[in-house]
């Protein structure tokens, strides 16, 4: 060893490094106990039956093509979500960073109030407002903007229209954050050298808020690929996405193994997304990245 | 800067520049802003200011923060509406016109430039807007780094730049697009100093080549100094003063003027029948027209003469008698304070000679100091 290995100040960098280390145990602990190990365990039980190792639980899936329907309508379901969340919440996230003081913890509130209430709660209360004589129906027949009642119920419609309601918060604030993070004068840096509002909204504010979107677009969609509440009521049973196939599995035949794999199966596709999105963040950032580079 | 003559015509486009490049292009055009009373929010900044801009002049507002100078600038690129008044550029009125429509190019403090552009991209951006030929867009971009001696730095990712080659691609985005005069807004605020200075020199000579209208703003007094064919003082939203640097470093009418430009002391006098008096004495002054409210004797710390203790009074000059305070060597020159008989203490520059006929001045020696009477000054004493 030189004696660079031994001097002071390698020394103490190297008990910096120790302490953070340790002080990184308890959460890395957690991450052991509550996520690798129960998916190594599902892992295991989706390649295992009383007779040993087996690829049944996988081969089903190919083989029943109510399961790639399934895949399907949960790939559709979740982009339509994201899509539809995206839009909404990128007019707030404007209107979210350019306010300041109380205006602007008014409308985060506003934003976040959702998520502060329960998940149920919510989804029971769009069941009033959206089934067939509910809300919605009574005052769009009342007005007679309709003849019958529109089916925003118990299928795709509603399932999308809750989980947007669900999802849309987290597009807001990533969003926000990017908005907030760029120089203000860029905007009219943009408008003094010609461009319009509409021209500069788009040639500057828009691709540098895209990190913000990416972020939002990432979450939203991983989110929904796995959510079960919302599909479950608002869909009515006829909406079959993965996470209802998993119940099923459970509870109709509790057979752990065929619902291990489609839950190995959710993972994997849920990696494939975020590898996506980090390529796609990566070049949205390559010019941020430049600057790391020097 | 390379100053070359006859290559002020670089960053304008190939065609029907081309045939006119050797003849010197006037491009400047004058701006004139009338009665203007701008507010932000609830608050008034601009208190009617009438300013006109001549055509090609480099003019200079400066002001102590908060005195509304950014916000007459901002109003001039269209970014501050006026309730009153109107702003014309050339024979167009643009007072309601949005900011893209107004052909000014505005460079922002914080320089503004896009970062998910490269360099180049970033200045194409204003020619692009204009849905210049794609061939010309290339050209007009390598003049304008030229321009700003970036050659080459086309390609080159914004955030590598330096904050001194941020300002230049700042600088050549503002003036590529040909704009009909250009605005910049304390540019050169975040630069440490050797750079401030050595851009200085630079836009100096920019402003030289392009014959661009530049209406600049800046709170540092020597910058605008450096800079300005005219300065116009703004204090409390309103246009305290308006010349040259020499107009107003030499005839200041206010003691606000004064102060913000160089060094002074200003001492209270009374002004009646035609004669100033300073503690009963009759004082000789430059100029005894000023007007009835001048009640301040300005005196520039360089304008001052020591002079050997009960000496016979030199001709023309006003003398006064006092104690030295202090005596304060600062490299190139010595500032001494003295204490005059009534208590002001008024403070004297002297070029500093390693071996001077007569020594220096000690602390609490008696002492006279001449002023000529062309260098004494009245100025009014309150603000505006």
């Amino acid at each position: 060893m030189t004696s660079l290995t031994s001097s002071p100040h390698l020394r103490a960098t190297r008990r910096m490094i120790q302490i953070r280390i340790l002080a990184c145990a308890p959460a890395l602990t957690l991450v052991a106990f509550v996520l690798i190990a129960p998916v190594g365990w599902l892992s295991w039980l989706s390649v295992r039956d009383s007779s040993g190792f087996t690829f049944r639980n996988y081969s089903r899936m190919l083989v029943n093509s109510g399961y790639a329907s399934s895949l399907e309508t949960t790939l559709e379901v979740a982009a339509l979500v994201t899509v539809l969340s995206v839009v909404l919440a990128y007019p707030v996230a404007l209107l979210l960073a350019r306010l300041r003081g109380w205006q602007a913890r008014l409308v985060l509130a506003i934003v976040l109030l959702p998520l502060w209430t329960s998940l149920l709660v919510r989804t029971f209360a769009w069941l009033v407002l959206l089934q067939r004589h509910g809300l919605i129906n009574s005052t769009l027949l009342t007005l007679g903007i309709i003849d019958a009642p529109l089916a925003l119920v118990n299928n795709l419609t509603g399932t999308v229209i809750g989980m947007t309601h669900v999802m849309t918060p987290f597009v807001v604030l990533p969003v926000t954050a990017a908005l907030q993070a760029m120089d203000p004068l860029l905007y009219q840096a943009a408008q003094s050298l010609g461009a319009n509002r509409w021209r500069a909204f788009w040639g500057v504010v828009f691709p540098l808020s895209l990190s913000g979107v990416v972020s939002g677009v990432t979450l939203v969609f991983v989110m929904s690929l796995g959510f079960y509440v919302m599909p479950s009521f608002l869909g009515g049973g006829s909406l079959r996405m993965w996470s209802n196939r998993i119940q099923t599995n459970i509870e109709v035949y509790p057979d752990w193994g065929a619902a291990s794999a489609l839950g190995v199966v959710l993972l994997l596709v849920t990696a494939v997304v975020l590898t996506l999105s980090g390529r796609v963040m990566a070049l949205v950032l390559v010019r941020g990245a430049a600057d790391a580079r020097g | 800067m390379q100053p070359a003559s006859g290559n002020h015509w670089r960053i304008f486009g190939p065609g029907k520049d081309e045939q006119i490049a050797d003849a010197p292009i006037s491009v400047g055009v004058p701006i004139e802003i009338t009665g203007l009373v701008v507010s932000l929010g609830a608050r008034q900044v601009l208190h009617g200011v009438d300013l006109l801009v001549r055509a090609g002049e480099f003019l200079t507002l400066l002001g102590p923060s908060g005195s509304g100078k950014t916000t007459l600038l901002m109003a001039i690129a269209g970014f501050a509406l006026p309730d009153v008044g109107d702003i014309r550029i050339g024979s167009t009125d643009i007072t309601a016109l949005p900011p893209h429509r107004r052909d000014v190019g505005v460079v922002f403090q914080s320089y503004a430039l896009f970062p998910h552009m490269t360099v180049g991209e970033n200045i194409a951006y204003p020619l692009r807007l204009r849905r210049t030929p794609r061939a010309e867009v290339a050209a007009r971009v390598e003049r304008a780094l030229a321009l700003v001696q970036l050659g080459g730095f086309a390609n080159r990712a914004v955030a590598s730049l330096s904050g001194g080659q941020r300002q230049r691609v700042a600088v050549a985005r503002a003036v590529v697009f040909r704009p009909r005069v250009l605005l910049m807004d304390e540019p050169l605020s975040a630069l440490d100093k050797p750079l401030r200075e050595a851009m200085q020199i630079e836009l100096r000579g920019l402003h030289r080549e392009l014959g661009l209208t530049t209406v600049y703003v800046t709170h540092d007094q020597r910058e605008a100094l450096t800079l300005s064919d005219r300065i116009a003082v703004i204090d409390n939203g309103r246009v305290v003063q308006i010349g040259t640097p020499e107009e107003l470093y030499n005839r200041p009418t206010t003691a606000f003027v004064a102060r913000f430009l160089g060094e002074s002391t200003i001492l209270p006098v009374e002004v009646s029948d035609g004669a100033v008096r300073y503690c009963g004495r009759p004082i000789g002054v430059a100029d005894i027209s000023a007007d009835e409210d001048a009640q301040g004797l300005l005196i520039r710390p360089e304008r001052l003469r020591p002079l050997p203790f009960g000496a016979q009074a030199p001709k023309d000059c006003n003398v006064f008698r006092g104690i030295v305070a202090d005596t304060i060597f600062q490299g190139d020159s010595v500032r001494i304070e003295i204490v005059l008989q009534d208590g002001a203490v008024i403070a004297l520059r002297s070029q500093y000679a390693k071996r001077a006929a007569t020594p220096l001045p000690q602390r609490g020696e008696p002492i006279d100091v001449a002023l000529a009477h062309e260098d004494a000054i009245l100025v009014r004493r309150n603000g505006a």
